[in-house]
């Protein structure tokens, strides 16, 4: 009797969760027609990608043969977004560098607000844009714009232009630290007053080059944003700049070695963005 | 014979965007429609149909002359609102009390004699997606064409590139896992 009873109910858990996933992904949906403006959009991808073509096939041929490994491939199973492959291949175009969709790197990401944009030392030197996941919102043109570029002009301030000062900065200050921390046992064990004044000495050399890496930190993000000038014009930068501080819950905040957004549209686009009263509750 | 869409593929193919504009005409609506039944988020969706769109342009140059381009577009567009949706993890999104009542108006069943309450269906499709967070990628695929899309496995074993045979071991794996993990929820 148990037997039949279990048999049987197995039997309704089979035709069951056929119907709960049928359930679960809803009958099919009549058409869904795009406004008109997704056309626009999409036609001016298409422009966009068939001008790439047609310059290409302008270019002299020394530089044609330069460029035609970077020519764009279709990949199906890219994971990033098309659009973004597309925005970014204009930008190196547009910035007259050899750079393909392949050089970015997306990660979606569960807790930030707004998207960002980094360049590491390590690894494959990718860029790498950090998208919110999940996307709650479209990107905007602009945005997407400066956000690419920004990423652009770190990699080729970074490691096209000048060695990369940065890394031999970082190198010593953790050289220090180490120091620092070996000799914390060793003053502990003897006593030697020799031990102290080299600690000083490394403690100094350590505060500068955190104060060194800061400074540098700031200098450059402004040597970036005034590449992206040069590549996006000053006006697509402020408004790209503009449409991030929207969706910026800190745009006065900056990191270590950072310039907060704020600084960034004063310097780039010559305005203020105005205080903005983060915890406002109104009681009635 | 050659029908007018056959026209159109070609000119398009030979870099005419107003020929593409008719093929997005003809076919976008159709494929918003399977792309939103897949990822139930409208935003997502329009991503995945125009991106499909351009992969589709990009990929003209090897497109079949004479052959049907809806099934050619739809291929993209599965395989493309696949790597979206693992990409962006949409499976580990709970869905909002909103995008349910939006999702519902979408459905034609939505009569409410036929289905339980809202609070229910939230909790039983919550149940279901939390069981196919727990699946792997490939198994999430198979499940989705078969049962976000319609497709046979043969159709999936086309679109994924994948022998028969293993679409259809990894479907039956797939089920099986999930029955048990439905089942370990309910005890």
């Amino acid at each position: 009797m148990n037997e039949w009873n279990t048999s049987e109910t197995e039997r309704d858990e089979r035709g069951n969760l056929e119907d709960r996933l049928s359930a679960y992904y809803g009958p099919t949906l009549p058409e869904q027609p795009l406004p008109p403006t997704s056309w626009v959009q999409l036609r001016s991808h298409l422009r966009r990608q068939h001008s790439l073509r047609q310059r290409f096939f302008h270019m002299p041929k020394r530089r044609r043969r330069v460029r035609f490994k970077h020519l764009p491939r279709v990949s199906y199973g890219g994971a990033i977004p098309v659009y973004i492959q597309d925005a970014f291949e204009s930008i190196a175009h547009e910035a007259q560098l050899p750079y393909t969709a392949d050089m970015l790197h997306c990660t979606f990401k569960k807790q930030i607000g707004i998207p960002s944009v980094r360049v590491s030392y390590w690894g494959k030197r990718k860029i790498r844009l950090i998208l919110p996941a999940p996307l709650s919102r479209p990107l905007e043109p602009a945005e997407l714009n400066v956000l690419l570029a920004s990423g652009l002009a770190s990699h080729v301030l970074r490691f096209e232009r000048k060695p990369p000062y940065g890394l031999v900065r970082m190198l010593v200050i953790w050289a220090c630290l180490v120091a620092l921390l070996m000799l914390i046992p060793i003053g502990w064990q003897y006593f030697d007053a020799k031990i102290f004044p080299i600690a000083m000495m490394l403690f100094a050399i350590l505060l500068c080059m955190v104060v060194l890496s800061h400074l540098k930190g700031r200098k450059f993000a402004f040597r970036v944003d005034a590449l992206m000038v040069q590549w996006l014009g000053r006006s697509q930068v402020c408004q790209g700049l503009q449409a991030l501080v929207r969706h910026s819950r800190h745009p006065q905040r900056k990191g270590f070695g950072q310039v907060s957004f704020a600084e960034r549209i004063e310097r780039v686009c010559g305005t203020r963005v105005a205080a903005q009263s983060e915890r406002l509750t109104l009681v009635h | 014979m050659a029908t007018c869409e056959d026209e159109y593929t070609q000119r398009a193919t030979a870099g005419d965007p107003e020929a593409f504009r008719c093929l997005w005409e003809e076919h976008h609506a159709v494929a918003m429609a399977a792309a939103l039944r897949l990822c139930h988020a409208r935003a997502l969706a329009e991503e995945i149909t125009q991106g499909a769109f351009l992969l589709a342009w990009r990929g003209l140059p090897r497109f079949q002359p004479g052959s049907p381009f809806r099934p050619w577009l739809m291929r993209i567009l599965y395989l493309h609102a696949l790597d979206v949706m693992e990409k962006q993890k949409v499976h580990k999104q709970p869905l909002s009390l909103e995008e349910m009542v939006v999702w519902e108006q979408q459905t034609v069943l939505s009569d409410e004699a036929a289905m339980p309450d809202m609070q229910e269906k939230i909790v039983r499709r919550e149940e279901i997606r939390q069981a196919l967070v727990k699946l792997n990628a490939d198994q999430r695929r198979v499940i989705a064409l078969r049962y976000g899309a319609d497709l046979t496995e043969s159709e999936i074993a086309h679109v994924l590139g994948w022998p028969v045979g293993t679409v259809k071991s990894r479907l039956n794996r797939a089920r099986e896992r999930l029955r048990t993990l439905l089942m370990e929820e309910r005890v």
